[in-house]
């Protein structure tokens, strides 16, 4: 039996966990200009930062009213705050030396400095310099968009009354970058039209006393052979070290054993999380052009009709709606991607076990089970989900317990308007993407390992000759980029020649720490 | 396809004239029969999927299998304080990744890194078979003349961990990287295995307590056997392609790697000489700062440079960017054997017996 610890939810910031999970955000970029001046702000801010315990309570309660009401019309609304710094900013709040020597290299060196195959720097719109890298980054997010836009009013009120000897402590870099997600039929989906943040992992421990009282609530049954390793189907258990400072971290070759914490050099580090922060523009035309190309071609070479949604399906891994190809290989299936019991329930080598819930039930057994694919076939090797998640694939570094080390919580959240359906294929100009947001225990174990290998390199997670490619959706790098695609087990993939210009361009970000809410008063404003 | 003329010397090197290339490949040939030889005799009713390309004529597709350079086993025990992960990095005897390197400085500072996957047998070999080449070979790569009591006893026994191999990294010297290691994992991967009700075993790393092959925490071995197995288990042959050797995967673009000039533009690629084997099979190679090269208007060296904004301290450094290490099996068709699994090595022999047919032949 896994004994989990206990978080300190109420010192861990509630963006990290369990996540905002709101419909609008605005992320506010920050430099400190007078380091006094920065400390009183702070100070006057710590209360109103979203602590993980209140977070997980409104998220209950919200869940609670939505099973009873079934909808979410006029449930409760919040709205939430999050502060995070970078390396820069922290060492201004303390000393250089103190942040450089406990802090992991690669977020002392910072995102630019970085080798994941970003354009060049000087084209980025933030973060493209040590300047140009925000010492503060604010995320408000909120359910209503006219709270969100009075909580960023008070707060910029507040950084304008932040004087210091008649001059501004803190500098805004820009007006905020607002973020929302998308409506109607695309709900929950990202702009080239995917169900987007069904596969997050799931956090080890638990909230109060009673170790029953898990953080991620679990819906296997106690007696399912996977009820110690994952918490949904589908969602697996992962040690809080992962994710947050001075916990258990995973074991590589054991999936129930916890790895030795990482130590907090200073201990304002316990509670707190990396954050990696990439604004990631959607080129939607030059994506959908490339898929109508690509199946056209694909439908000629191999003999067999495939639509562009089916071929862009093989890039992702999954269709538009959200289910995953290895339980919907031939076409969409949407009542089993509007089964969240189901639509996250898959293996990719092996078979996939049938979960029991906790009420006794089997989660939808009339629909498709994932069959094993340990050769790609069902979903290529190359397709962005399996790519960025292996899942119990073998892969280069190792299997399935290496692979749950490298697993982050996403938080990100669109930006722009969504594109008018009728017209994908033509290039509106206008600006529109993801704000991607990662937390993990280590940047450069986590995130970089995961872009620089299995995201950019050709033949990584998967070994095959030829290479099956890089990951279609956000692989870069200076090499040629491409990505072969089966069609029939029988013959050789097909080729494809991925264009030199991508179309998931990074145009700013960072890397940046969340410090957990004590510090926010204490260390970091004494 | 016909069977193999003749295996070809690691990385097509061309070291070796008559008849030592034939000795050479002979030696190859006796070391895939022997594990053919050794898991027939130890699993009775196996028909072996593990082969020997010059005795049998398979038609089998390349499968280059590739892992990360650096050793893992140091990452996970000083990964939380890179200073010592890379200090302890630089030592052979844990570059187990079947890649070691040596680090040339001047003043402490890097100058040169050489990088070698070149297993010991083949050196082993030319040490008995041709000493006076073994001295000359090694001259070549040190680049000056090398004593020949530094590399091979009065007795003429071969000096693996000689002075001049450990400063040039001229071929593995880690106890495990050895070019047997890779074709002993390869053959004992083709056997599937049944353990605590699962039959055949697929997951990695119950597969690697059950059949042995190597440390859990490598990135290499694990991997290797793995792979392989999946194969074995879809009723695949396999053997490993001609030329066998291990082998960088490739050098890569130092901009790739977040290496930069002291003027902060990005490193070249003629900062890379490949130094033995041949583009798709790299045994050695260099990583210097090409002679004459200015930045700032003055000539700098490796350890002048950085690596995603760090200074170069450590040749591993540059391992960690983003070096691999490959070999390559030839995979037969699938479905063609249905061999039973055994169970994990220990056991007594009476207790094993043949076991249902792998569900995935």
């Amino acid at each position: 039996m896994v004994v989990e610890e206990r978080l300190e939810l109420s010192d861990i910031q509630g963006a990290i966990l369990p996540g905002f999970k709101k419909d609008h955000a605005a992320i506010i970029s920050l430099r400190i200009d007078d380091v006094a001046g920065c400390k009183t702000w702070l100070r006057a801010r710590a209360p109103e930062v979203a602590r993980a315990d209140e977070v997980l309570a409104f998220n209950r309660l919200f869940k609670q009213i939505r099973m009873r009401r079934g909808g979410e019309a006029l449930g409760p609304k919040a709205v939430w705050t999050s502060i995070s710094f970078s390396a820069d900013g922290l060492s201004l709040l303390r000393s250089r030396q103190e942040i450089e020597a406990a802090f992991e290299d690669a977020f002392f060196d910072g995102m630019f400095q970085s080798a994941l195959g970003d354009p060049p720097p000087s084209r980025w719109a933030t973060g493209g310099t040590p300047d140009g890298v925000p010492h503060i980054l604010v995320v408000v997010a909120a359910d209503d968009p006219t709270h969100l836009a009075a909580a960023v009013a008070r707060l910029d009120a507040t950084i304008a009354e932040t004087v210091t000897g008649g001059k501004p402590a803190l500098r805004s870099m820009d007006t905020p970058q607002l973020g929302a997600t998308l409506t109607g039929a695309l709900q929950g989906h990202e702009h080239f039209g995917f169900k987007d943040g069904i596969s997050q992992p799931a956090i080890r421990g638990v909230a109060s006393e009673d170790p029953q009282d898990f953080v991620d609530a679990r819906r296997l049954a106690t007696d399912d052979a996977n009820y110690e390793l994952f918490a949904e189907p589908g969602r697996p258990l992962v040690w809080p070290g992962q994710f947050l400072i001075g916990y258990n971290r995973q074991d590589r070759s054991d999936f129930l054993k916890p790895f030795t914490p990482f130590e907090p050099k200073v201990p304002w580090q316990r509670n707190g999380s990396y954050l990696v922060y990439r604004r990631l523009q959607q080129k939607v035309h030059a994506f959908w052009r490339f898929c109508t190309d690509g199946a056209r071609v694909f439908s000629e070479q191999t003999g067999r009709e495939v639509t562009p949604e089916a071929f862009a399906s093989r890039l992702v891994g999954r269709w538009p709606s959200g289910a995953p190809l290895v339980r919907a290989p031939a076409a969409d299936d949407p009542d089993l991607a509007a089964d969240n019991d189901v639509n996250n329930d898959f293996l990719f080598s092996d078979a996939t076990p049938t979960a029991t819930l906790v009420d006794g039930t089997v989660p939808s057994s009339g629909l498709p089970r994932a069959r094993p694919d340990p050769n790609g076939h069902l979903c290529p090797f190359v397709a962005h989900i399996r790519k960025v998640n292996p899942r119990d694939d073998p892969t280069d570094t190792g299997g399935p317990r290496q692979t749950r080390t490298r697993l982050t919580l996403r938080r990100g959240i669109p930006y722009g308007p969504a594109k008018d359906p009728a017209r994908l294929l033509e290039d509106d100009g206008v600006d529109r993407g993801l704000l991607f947001m990662s937390y993990q225990g280590s940047i450069q174990n986590q995130f970089e390992f995961v872009v620089k290998t299995w995201v950019n390199l050709p033949n990584s997670p998967h070994d095959s000759d030829p290479p099956t490619g890089q990951d279609p959706l956000i692989g870069q790098g200076s090499a040629p980029r491409f990505v072969r695609l089966p069609h029939d087990p029988d013959a050789a993939d097909e080729k494809f020649t991925l264009p030199d210009e991508t179309w998931v361009v990074m145009t700013g970000g960072g890397y940046f720490f969340t410090p957990p809410v004590s510090a926010l008063s204490g260390a970091l404003a004494e | 396809m016909v069977t193999l003329d003749r295996f070809s010397l690691p990385g097509n090197l061309t070291d070796l004239d008559e008849p030592l290339a034939q000795a050479w490949s002979d030696s190859i040939s006796n070391r895939l029969d022997n594990e053919v030889a050794a898991l027939v005799l130890g699993h009775p009713g196996l028909q072996p999927q593990f082969y020997n390309p010059a005795k049998l004529d398979v038609t089998g597709s390349p499968a280059p299998i590739s892992w990360p350079a650096f050793p893992n086993i140091i990452e996970i025990n000083f990964g939380d304080d890179p200073q010592r992960m890379f200090e302890e990095g630089e030592r052979r005897d844990n570059q187990d990744e079947y890649l070691e390197w040596a680090t040339t400085r001047e003043n402490g500072k890097i100058t040169r890194v050489t990088f070698t996957c070149e297993g010991p047998e083949y050196w082993d070999f030319i040490a008995q078979a041709d000493p006076d080449l073994l001295v000359s070979l090694y001259g070549r790569l040190v680049g000056h003349s090398v004593p020949r009591k530094d590399v091979l006893t009065p007795g003429g026994t071969y000096i693996r961990r000689n002075r001049w191999n450990m400063q040039h990294a001229v071929h593995l010297v880690q106890p495990n990287n050895t070019l047997s290691a890779e074709i002993n994992i390869a053959a004992q991967a083709t056997l599937l295995r049944r353990h605590d009700g699962h039959d055949p075993v697929t997951d990695p790393s119950e597969l690697i307590e059950c059949s042995r092959f190597g440390v859990e925490e490598r990135h290499s071995d694990p991997h290797i056997g793995d792979i392989v197995n999946q194969q074995a288990r879809a009723g695949c042959s396999v053997t490993l392609e001609d030329p066998i050797a291990l082998y960088l995967e490739a050098l890569p673009d130092p901009a790739d790697l977040g290496i930069r000039k002291p003027d902060g533009t990005a490193a070249g690629e003629d900062c890379w000489r490949l130094e033995r084997g041949d583009q798709n099979h790299i045994l050695r190679a260099v990583f210097e700062v090409p002679a004459g090269e200015t930045a700032n208007g003055a000539p700098f060296a490796v350890g002048d440079m950085t690596i995603e904004g760090d200074p170069i301290e450590f040749g591993g450094q540059i391992v960690k960017a983003g070096l691999r290490v490959k070999l390559t099996g030839l995979i037969g068709k699938s479905g063609v054997f249905h061999n039973p699994s055994f169970p994990c090595p220990g056991l007594p022999l009476s207790a094993m017996g043949p076991g249902p047919s792998s569900r995935r032949a």
